[in-house]
């Protein structure tokens, strides 16, 4: 290597001169090396590092579901937004488990809207006759098991609104 | 400033400013460290270079500058060769667990399939759209966006694998 001296005592023009003599090559890897770090340095900010995650694993729901920001409203499309996207942006296990668990509270909840919105205005729930009493059992049994049914299929086509929507907050927070 | 015009204004210096590199520290693996230590610090405080009037005079004393540290830092430790040495700028240990984390991701890129990396880069470097895209690489916009959701896709379960 030069020598401090004689480095500090070189002027622009004369490293200017160094840097456009083009007998000397610099590896044809150099830039494409370069792309890369760039595009690495670009990337790993966007990509959440897991040992900054303030969520565990364990916490599947996102986080704007109990915000209070969303009882009054639609949340902000960065809030509730970011919120969707950090628990999408968690392990796949843990995206599983939120997916999941989405599902269950979906089909939970319309199966007692529906349950309620179907069962007569003045519920009779004593009898005397067991065998009517067996039958309007068995009745509510086989209600019950078609919104479930109804209910499944409604969170399977939320899993893939789940995914389509994954793809655009990728493209959202590029 | 955007991926894109760094594309554009500063990766072209690369070349000249390895050959400032290699005439001062006079090694070719020595060399190829500052380029790539100037070029992420150039990007790391990229908000101020498009006030810089003259990038190529600009980048070639901060090559000047870094060159003259990592001499300073190699003659006060003779028996360590520069390459070997940590680099000026991860002296404090944060800067050295983003260096780490960025070589993780500079790996994961770099097993990436070809053409999901080609994708990406066009569009986070060269910031070009679907269809140019498409367009360049044979094509549908449908397939580019698949192809860009699938790379940052396998991206983060690499990352985040670790």
């Amino acid at each position: 290597m030069k020598e401090l001296k004689e480095i500090e005592e070189m002027t622009l023009d004369d490293l200017l001169q160094v840097a456009d003599d083009e007998s000397v090559s610099a590896p044809d890897v150099l830039k494409k090396r370069l792309q890369n770090l760039i595009l690495a340095s670009t990337l790993s900010k966007q990509i959440p590092n897991p040992a900054d995650a303030s969520v565990s694993a364990s916490d599947t729901l996102p986080a704007a579901a109990s915000h209070p920001a969303s009882k009054h409203g639609p949340a902000s499309k960065h809030g509730l937004a970011s919120k969707i996207r950090s628990s999408l942006a968690q392990s796949p296990k843990s995206r599983m488990t939120f997916i999941f668990a989405a599902a269950a509270s979906l089909t939970l909840l319309l199966g007692i809207g529906l349950t309620r919105t179907l069962t007569p205005s003045d519920p009779v729930d004593t009898f005397d006759d067991p065998r009517v009493a067996y039958a309007a059992v068995e009745e509510v049994f086989s209600r019950l098991s078609g919104n479930v049914a109804k209910g499944m299929a409604i969170a399977g086509q939320a899993n893939q609104s789940i995914e389509k929507a994954d793809i655009l907050l990728n493209q959202f927070y590029r | 400033m955007t991926p894109a015009e760094f594309n554009t204004y500063w990766l072209p210096l690369g070349d000249a400013l390895y050959r400032v590199a290699l005439y001062l520290l006079e090694d070719k693996q020595d060399a190829e460290d500052a380029v790539q230590d100037l070029f992420l610090k150039l990007w790391e405080g990229s908000a101020q270079l498009e006030s810089i009037k003259n990038p190529k005079a600009y980048a070639v004393m901060m090559m000047r500058n870094l060159c003259l540290d990592r001499i300073r830092v190699a003659t006060r430790r003779p028996h360590e060769s520069l390459s070997e040495q940590i680099p000026l700028f991860a002296t404090q240990e944060d800067e050295f667990v983003n260096r780490d984390r960025l070589d993780r991701v500079m790996k994961a890129i770099e097993s990436l399939p070809d053409r999901q990396k080609r994708v990406l880069i066009l569009r986070t470097l060269d910031g070009l759209d679907y269809e140019d895209i498409a367009r360049k690489e044979g094509m549908s916009p449908l397939n580019a966006r698949v192809q860009l959701s699938s790379a940052r896709k396998r991206l983060k379960e690499l990352i985040q694998k670790e």
